[in-house]
């Protein structure tokens, strides 16, 4: 199981603007109220690659 | 026999010729602080017990409870010792202590220098990412980001290849997927743990559905009619829930 600290994001909108640094939990949330919007973007805090925030770290609202 | 001084300079306190024994046991107890100094009995040089460098990292781990002097509690697994410094602010760093040579004889050294903890480059199957520690590894599953199918490469040992984090120790949990009365909200996946920590905030309800990941098809109720927080939460029930894939029930566990 996961003992560190937990990870933080940065989510990036589709003009390049970054928000940082930001838990999963605070993702999920702007996902639930329809703030992320497709062809956001987020990268791990310390890795190289950006994600489809729609796609891929939203866990809520799949279906 | 080899016998060591140790002393603390903000009280001035001083214990001589401990044996190795007994310092590492000191050591082991947690009843040496930062600050705290040693030398080979009989020669005048003091060396710090532990090193600038140790120093911050100690600061990134929790503080030990203070020991209550003879008493017998678990803080304090020994009690007093004779040769007690003191209470305890932080715990030796292993790398501090003296070593026992090959012959048999005790040797203070310089620190040995902090090894680096591995990192690890990882490769889904539509990208690579990283690096990252064991443990950013599997919160980042946890999280979602990385799925349990990832392969990863030690960053100083890239000759190894891509492997599966379990060559690494690592086992990643099952995670499930969850779906919200009506079927119109579906989320996940999610280890058990995170459904524990959800169900304590209270943002599951009894009549969720759930399915393992790589089985969407195949969602179940919990019997009781409400998530069992204890049985999401024990290592136990993840267990069962791994080794009845194919035939998978949420009523096994714990």
């Amino acid at each position: 199981m996961a003992s560190g600290p937990p990870m933080t994001y940065i989510l990036r909108d589709r003009s390049g603007v970054t928000r940082e640094p930001l838990s999963i939990g605070d993702i999920r949330w702007m996902a639930q109220k329809g703030e992320i919007e497709k062809g956001w973007t987020l990268r791990v805090v310390g890795g190289t690659r950006w994600y489809d925030a729609m796609d891929l770290a939203i866990h809520g609202i799949r279906g | 026999m080899l016998t060591f001084d140790i002393r603390r300079p903000s009280t001035g306190q001083q214990f001589d010729n401990q044996s190795l024994q007994e310092i590492l046991l000191t050591a082991r107890l947690g009843h040496l602080q930062m600050g705290d100094e040693i030398r080979v009995s009989g020669t005048q040089e003091w060396m710090p017990m532990f090193p600038s460098r140790a120093a911050g990292m100690a600061s990134q781990f929790p503080q030990p409870t203070p020991v209550i002097p003879g008493s017998a509690t678990p803080a304090s697994p020994g009690g007093h010792l004779a040769s007690d410094p003191g209470h305890v602010e932080a715990a030796m760093p292993a790398e501090a202590a003296p070593e026992i040579t090959a012959e048999g004889t005790a040797e203070v050294r310089g620190p040995r220098p902090p090894q680096p903890e591995p990192t690890f480059l990882v490769c889904c199957h539509d990208g690579e990412d990283g690096p990252y520690t064991l443990c950013q590894v599997e919160a980042l599953h946890e999280d979602g980001i990385l799925p349990g199918d990832c392969l990863l490469k030690q960053v100083n040992r890239p000759e190894a290849g891509w492997q599966p984090p379990t060559t690494f120790g690592v086992d990643l949990p099952m995670r499930f997927l969850v779906k919200w009365p009506g079927g119109h909200r579906i989320e996940g996946p999610y280890t058990a743990r995170t459904i524990a920590a959800m169900t304590r905030k209270g943002e599951l309800i009894g009549r969720c559905l759930f399915a393992p990941e790589d089985r969407p098809d195949c969602w179940r109720p919990h019997p009781d009619g409400h998530v069992p927080m204890g049985h999401w939460e024990t290592k136990q029930a993840v267990a069962s829930y791994q080794s009845r894939k194919g035939t998978w029930s949420i009523t096994g566990g714990a």
